[in-house]
């Protein structure tokens, strides 16, 4: 809790934090609610008419679209771990007296207590959304696919977690946000498709994390049907959480900072 | 002599960067309440030697402990640290900083508007430090390190980039925490610095300690005798010969001899007269400390080829 409650002092009175949160906190409801009409242009001027927020396909719907969105939330714990580099105040806690597990522990805590407001905020839009332009609601269907919310908790943690290590790793800012981007979007695809033998590059973290919550949208379109999420992807998460937990930790353990 | 507590024990410490070593094999120990100076030019390894002391770089090899115990980070609370370059949340105002760095340390929070008081912030303490000049921050690093009213002070080029007017204020400060008692290691390179604060000294250069002491016996040499006549060269030869002299130095188109304790200046215009030189200059001089400083690192100067 005291090393929750330093890094809550380090953010709570930095005007970014209060600009993204608001951003944040805000933009999330209201691009839900003008999704409301979403409507497809197909070909020849006719146009599909689509409900997201049915229960119980909400769940589904809401935190697919909200991983994305959740891009805000990575780039702003990026900014937070590489300031620390940036104004050596990383080194300073340490010098102070933080050991360099404690340091690790705090960013964690930090971004636990992230994942569970943005996950609330995603579980109050879902609701409100579903209540609001969803039709025939019944504690069975507004419950049935609720699970989905964990998953969308899991996702946003691994993913953070994931930021935390490369930001601790690179240390720069803008060079920070560049490797996540260029990690997720070409080296992992790089690696699944050219460099690893078939299959494997199925593993490989973003992908799997990213997966964790199936694309709705096949099945909105009647083409084929909802998926539920996998199990295996479940573990692999967790799995790559404690990965990139201790590769943070080894990474800050031995290194001259 | 009574055994005191030892506050900071260094054994064997070493560290290398790449092919740079920049500290070698250093031993040192800080007694409680004692004043230590750790001396040395631009890169001789002080700021290293602190920051493997306050846990931000790993040694290469060797250990240190603090207060006879096995370094943690528990123990790094007890101690007041000043770095050259303040580091502070900028966004932050100078007290919101004091108080993240009396977090870390848990206690301290009552003594945040006295600290600043002390350095002259209190009306500045709400502005954010990006809005600070270098002296200012160095200030705040200054009423941090006091914040937890440490045992221990650690300062690392405690005045650098400061103005005079800071300079003094820092100092002062610095002379006055001294006086009570407290333990303080501060590395500079500025002689005058280490002088008015330390009662010891460690003189570093290029990462060894040529000399640990107490200030007086590490930069006084003792008497020197300057002699000057005929060929400079030629005199110093014969300098080397001469019974009683510890050691013979060339300053300009003079020589300096440093002397056994109990030869006298007419003992050795008369070797010479019997060698058959007459000397044209004899005087002797007391060195200052500067110059024992100085005299100190420009003999490792010329013979530092030897040990590459």
């Amino acid at each position: 809790m005291r090393l929750l409650i330093i890094e809550l002092r380090k953010v709570i009175w930095y005007r970014a934090f209060w600009i993204s949160s608001f951003g944040y906190l805000l933009l999330m409801p209201l691009l839900f609610m003008s999704l409301a009409n979403f409507n497809i242009q197909v070909s020849g001027g006719t146009s599909l008419g689509l409900n997201l927020y049915l229960f119980p396909q909400v769940w589904q719907n809401v935190t697919y679209m909200a991983t994305w969105f959740n891009l805000l939330l990575y780039f702003f714990v990026i900014l937070l771990v590489t300031n620390e580099f940036q104004f050596r105040t990383l080194r300073q806690n340490i010098i102070d007296g933080m050991s360099r597990e404690e340091v690790l522990i705090g960013k964690l805590l930090l971004l636990l207590l992230f994942t569970v407001v943005s996950t609330l905020l995603v579980a109050a839009v879902g609701l409100g959304c579903g209540l609001a332009y969803g039709e025939g609601v019944t504690w069975a269907t507004a419950t049935e696919k609720i699970h989905f919310l964990g998953i969308f908790f899991l996702q946003c943690y691994a993913t953070l977690v994931f930021a935390l290590f490369l930001s601790l790793v690179v240390q720069k800012q803008g060079l920070t946000i560049i490797a996540y981007l260029f990690y997720s979007m070409v080296v992992e695809n790089v690696l699944r498709f050219k460099l690893l033998p078939q299959g494997w590059g199925d593993y490989l973290p973003m992908k799997i994390i990213s997966d964790l919550i199936p694309n709705p949208l096949p099945s909105l379109l009647g083409m084929g049907v909802a998926k539920d999420p996998e199990w295996i992807s479940v573990f692999l998460t967790l799995g790559y959480i404690a990965l990139f937990s201790l590769a943070s930790w080894g990474w800050l353990r031995w290194r001259d900072l | 002599m009574p055994d005191m507590a030892t506050v900071l024990e260094i054994s064997n410490l070493s560290k290398r960067y790449g092919k740079v070593q920049a500290l070698q094999s250093l031993n040192l120990k800080v007694e409680a309440g004692s004043t230590w100076g750790i001396l040395g030019p631009n890169g001789s390894g002080k700021t290293t030697t602190l920051g493997i002391v306050l846990g931000v770089l790993k040694a290469t090899t060797g250990d240190y402990s603090w207060f006879d115990a096995a370094p943690t980070a528990q123990a790094r609370r007890r101690v007041g640290t000043l770095l050259e370059t303040p580091n502070f949340y900028t966004y932050l105002s100078a007290q919101r900083n004091l108080e993240i760095v009396a977090a870390i340390k848990g206690r301290g929070q009552e003594r945040i508007k006295e600290v600043l008081d002390l350095v002259l912030l209190s009306q500045r303490s709400k502005d954010a430090i990006s809005t600070y000049s270098l002296g200012m921050r160095q200030r705040l690093a200054l009423a941090s390190a006091l914040l937890s009213d440490p045992e221990v002070l650690v300062l690392d080029e405690p005045t650098n980039g400061l103005d005079p007017q800071g300079i003094a204020d820092v100092r002062a400060v610095i002379q006055r925490t001294a006086q009570t008692g407290k333990t303080i290691i501060m590395a500079s390179h500025i002689l005058d610095e280490v002088e008015k604060v330390c009662t010891h000294v460690a003189v570093l250069k290029q990462g060894k300690r040529l000399a640990a002491g107490s200030l007086s016996e590490v930069l006084t040499s003792g008497p020197l005798l300057q002699i000057s006549g005929g060929e400079l060269s030629t005199l110093k030869q014969m300098a080397e010969q001469c019974p009683g002299v510890k050691q013979v130095r060339e300053n300009g188109d003079k020589l300096e001899l440093n002397l056994e304790n109990e030869k006298t200046p007419s003992e050795i215009n008369r070797w010479f007269m019997e060698q058959g030189v007459a000397l044209s200059h004899l005087a002797i001089y007391k060195p200052n400390l500067e110059s024992g400083f100085l005299a100190l690192i420009r003999e490792e100067k010329q013979d530092a080829p030897a040990d590459h």
